[in-house]
C-alpha cells in the first residue's frame, strides 16, 4: 500500500500532530476514568456505612416532650435521643441503649450500656478506641469530677459520618454533667424528613437534618459536576489540538500540492485526492489515540499499582467515548481533504 | 484529431492583461508528432496546458475527437485525464516517496486496472532501464527520471502525449534519447505533441508549429 508509503514521507510534518491528539486523547480519556473511579471511591465510602439514618439536630434549649409525638406522627420505629457536649478532647454522648440498636458499633470487649444502667443511672460508661487510649486504659474515667466505670469498649470504626465513635465517651441519658451549650440531636431511622412539622416546632434555623442517602446524592451530584466541568477543560484542548491538526494538514496540502497535481495528471479525481487524505489524517489522529489510550492504561496502572485510588474502568463507557473521538478526528481530517481534492492541475503546476 | 478554433487565453495581472494565446486555430492529426517551437513567452506552455485540459480557454472551440472538450464537467474531465491525454514535464514530477515501479503504476492505479512487474520490466526495457523498478527518484539521475515519467506514459495508454520542454534539464545524448522514444510512441498509436527551443529536435518532428505573441505563425 503505497499510501503508507506517502504517510511516513510526510511523518514529519505529522509529529506534532500526534504527539498533541495524543496529549488530547489522554486528558480526556484520564479526566473521564480518574473521576468515575473516585466518585465511585467516595459513593462506596458513603454507602459502606450502610444506614439509612437521618439525623436531627437541635439548637439551643428545648424540652424533650415533642420527641414521642413526633415518632408516633410520622410512624417511627426505631430512635432515640441524646445530647453531646466537649469535654476537654472526648465528646461526651449521654444516651439511652436504643442508640446502641440504631448503629450497632462493635464491642472490643464489655459491653454497651443497658436498660438497667440507664433506669439506674449507674455511673458506667462506653468509651470509644481513641477514648480509650488517651485515658491510659483504665477501667475509670472522670467527666466533670464524677467518677464512672468503663463497662465496655468500642472497636474503633472509620466509617462514620454523624458521630466521632472513636473519641467519644457514653454515659446515661440521666447523667446532665454539660456546662456549655447543648446539643440535642435524635437519631431516626427510615430517613422521615417531616420539614414542616419540625420547622413549626424549632423555627426555620433552629434544626438541622442529615440523610446519608440525600448526602449521597449531593456528594453524587458535585462529583459529576467536577467531573463535567474536567471533561469540557479536556475537551477544549482537544479542539485546540484538533484545530492545530487542521491548520496543519492545511498547511501541508499547499506544500504538497506538486504531488496533488502529479496525481491529478494520472487520472486521480478530486474524490480520489479527497479520499487519500481524509485517510492519512484519520491514521494520523488514529495513531494519537493509540498512543493516548495506552498512555491512560499505563497512568492507570501505575496509580493503582501505588495505590492512590482503586481505578474502575467502565469498558462500554470509555469505548464510547474513544468512539466518539475518533468521529471528531475522522470530522476534523474531511475539511483539510476536501481542500486538497479541490487543487487543480494548473494550481500545482503554477506552484512549482 | 485535435482541433483548436480561435482559442484565447489571456492572464489578468492587477494592473495589466497579458494575452498569452491570441487566436490560435490549429488542427494535429492522430498517430501524428508535432513540435511547437517559439520564443520564450510566446504562449507555448499555455497553449499546451489547454490541449491536456488543465486550464479553459476564454473563448475559442476545443474539439477533442469532435467533442467540445470546453463543456466538459469534473467528471469526465477525469475521465480525459485518465484516458485521454498525459503530460511530461521539464521537471520529470515523478512522486518522491514511490519507487519506479510505483511510480509507473500510479496512473494503472487510478484507471484501476492492474499489471505485475514481469511486464512493467517489459516497459522498463523499452526506455532502457531494465533493473531500475526497485529504485527512488532520489536515486536516479536526470534522463533516468525523465525515462521513467515516459515509461509512466507508455503504461497509462493515452492516446494523446504532450511534453513541455521534456529535454530542458537534460544534455544532448539523453535529449535525443528521450526524442527518439517519444517519436517511438507513435507506433504505439500515440499522438504526441513537443514543445521544444531546439531548432535540432524540432526538425525530428512530421510537423512544426511556431507562435509568436500568441499566434501561430506557422
Ligand atoms: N499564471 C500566469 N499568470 C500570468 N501570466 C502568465 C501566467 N502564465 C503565463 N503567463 C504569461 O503568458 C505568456 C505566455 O506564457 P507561457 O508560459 O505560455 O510561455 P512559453 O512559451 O511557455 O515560454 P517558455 O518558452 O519560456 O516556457 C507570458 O507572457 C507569461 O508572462
Ligand atoms: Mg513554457
Amino acid at each position: 500500500m503505497w499510501l503508507v508509503r506517502e504517510l511516513l514521507f510526510h511523518r514529519k510534518q505529522h509529529y506534532l500532530n500526534v504527539v498533541a491528539n495524543a496529549m488530547a486523547v489522554f486528558l480526556v480519556l484520564i479526566v473521564s476514568v480518574l473521576s468515575d473511579s473516585l466518585t465511585r471511591g467516595i459513593n462506596e465510602e458513603i454507602g459502606s456505612l450502610g444506614l439509612d439514618v437521618t439525623m436531627l439536630q437541635v439548637y439551643g434549649e428545648v424540652n424533650d416532650y415533642w420527641f414521642e409525638d413526633f415518632c408516633r406522627e410520622f410512624d417511627i420505629k426505631k430512635a432515640t435521643l441524646y445530647y453531646s457536649f466537649q469535654h476537654e478532647e472526648f465528646s461526651v454522648v449521654s444516651c439511652n441503649e436504643k442508640l446502641y440498636e440504631l448503629f450497632e458499633p462493635e464491642l472490643l470487649k464489655g459491653r454497651f450500656l443497658n436498660e438497667t444502667d440507664i433506669s439506674n443511672n449507674d455511673n458506667v460508661a462506653v468509651v470509644g478506641f481513641d477514648a480509650y487510649e488517651k485515658n491510659d486504659r483504665k477501667d475509670t474515667v472522670e467527666i466533670n469530677g464524677v467518677e464512672f466505670r468503663v463497662i465496655g469498649v468500642l472497636n474503633r470504626s472509620e466509617n462514620n459520618l454523624f458521630v466521632d465513635y472513636d473519641s467519644s465517651i457514653f454515659i446515661p441519658i440521666g447523667y446532665d454533667l454539660s456546662t456549655g451549650v447543648r446539643n440535642h440531636s435524635y437519631y431516626y431511622a427510615e430517613g422521615h424528613y417531616a420539614e414542616a412539622y419540625l420547622e413549626n416546632i424549632f423555627g426555620e434555623n433552629g434544626y438541622m437534618l442529615i440523610n446519608q442517602s440525600s448526602l449521597l446524592k449531593t456528594t453524587g451530584q458535585m462529583s459529576e459536576l467536577v467531573r463535567k466541568v474536567l471533561l469540557f477543560i479536556a475537551s477544549v484542548s482537544l479542539a485546540v489540538s484538533m484545530t492545530g491538526m487542521i491548520n496543519s494538514m492545511l498547511a501541508g496540502i499547499k506544500e504538497r500540492s506538486y504531488e496533488i497535481g502529479i496525481k491529478k495528471v494520472m487520472g486521480a479525481s478530486a474524490f480520489d485526492v479527497y479520499c487519500e487524505f481524509a485517510l492519512e489524517s484519520f491514521a494520523v489522529f488514529s495513531l494519537g489515540l493509540l498512543i493516548g489510550v495506552m498512555l491512560v492504561i499505563l497512568t492507570c496502572w501505575l496509580i493503582s499499582s501505588a495505590g492512590i485510588i482503586d481505578i474502575h474502568v467502565d469498558y462500554t463507557e470509555n469505548a464510547r467515548l474513544i468512539f466518539r473521538l475518533s468521529l471528531v478526528g475522522f470530522v476534523c481530517g474531511l475539511y483539510p481533504a476536501w481542500r486538497a481534492g479541490r487543487i487543480t492541475i494548473m494550481d500545482a503546476i503554477r506552484k512549482v | 484529431m485535435i482541433k483548436l478554433v480561435d482559442v484565447c487565453r489571456t492572464y489578468h495581472l492587477k494592473n495589466q492583461d497579458v494575452k498569452a494565446l491570441d487566436g490560435i486555430s490549429l488542427e494535429i492529426p492522430d498517430c501524428s508528432f508535432t513540435a511547437i517551437t517559439g520564443h520564450s513567452g510566446c504562449g507555448k506552455t499555455t497553449l499546451l496546458n489547454i490541449i491536456a485540459g488543465y486550464d479553459r480557454p476564454d473563448s475559442g472551440l476545443y474539439l477533442y475527437d469532435g467533442r467540445l472538450v470546453n463543456d466538459y464537467d469534473e467528471q469526465k474531465m477525469t475521465d480525459f485525464y485518465r484516458h485521454e491525454v498525459s503530460m511530461i514535464f521539464q521537471e520529470f514530477h515523478l512522486l518522491p516517496y514511490l519507487n519506479v515501479y510505483e511510480n509507473i503504476r500510479l496512473p494503472l492505479h487510478y484507471q484501476k486496472r492492474r499489471r505485475n512487474d514481469k511486464e512493467m520490466d517489459a516497459v522498463l526495457e523499452q526506455v532502457g532501464l531494465r533493473g531500475y523498478g526497485r529504485f527512488y527518484p532520489h536515486q536516479l539521475s536526470g534522463g533516468q527520471k525523465q525515462r521513467v515519467a515516459l515509461a509512466r506514459t507508455l503504461v497509462s495508454e493515452v492516446r494523446v502525449v504532450l511534453a513541455d520542454e521534456p529535454t530542458g534539464a537534460l544534455d544532448r545524448e539523453n535529449a535525443d534519447n528521450i526524442v527518439k522514444l517519444l517519436k517511438g510512441m507513435k507506433e504505439y498509436g500515440m499522438t504526441v505533441v513537443l514543445v521544444t527551443h531546439d531548432e535540432g529536435i524540432a526538425m525530428m518532428a512530421d510537423r512544426i508549429i511556431t507562435l509568436e505573441n500568441g499566434h501561430v505563425v506557422s
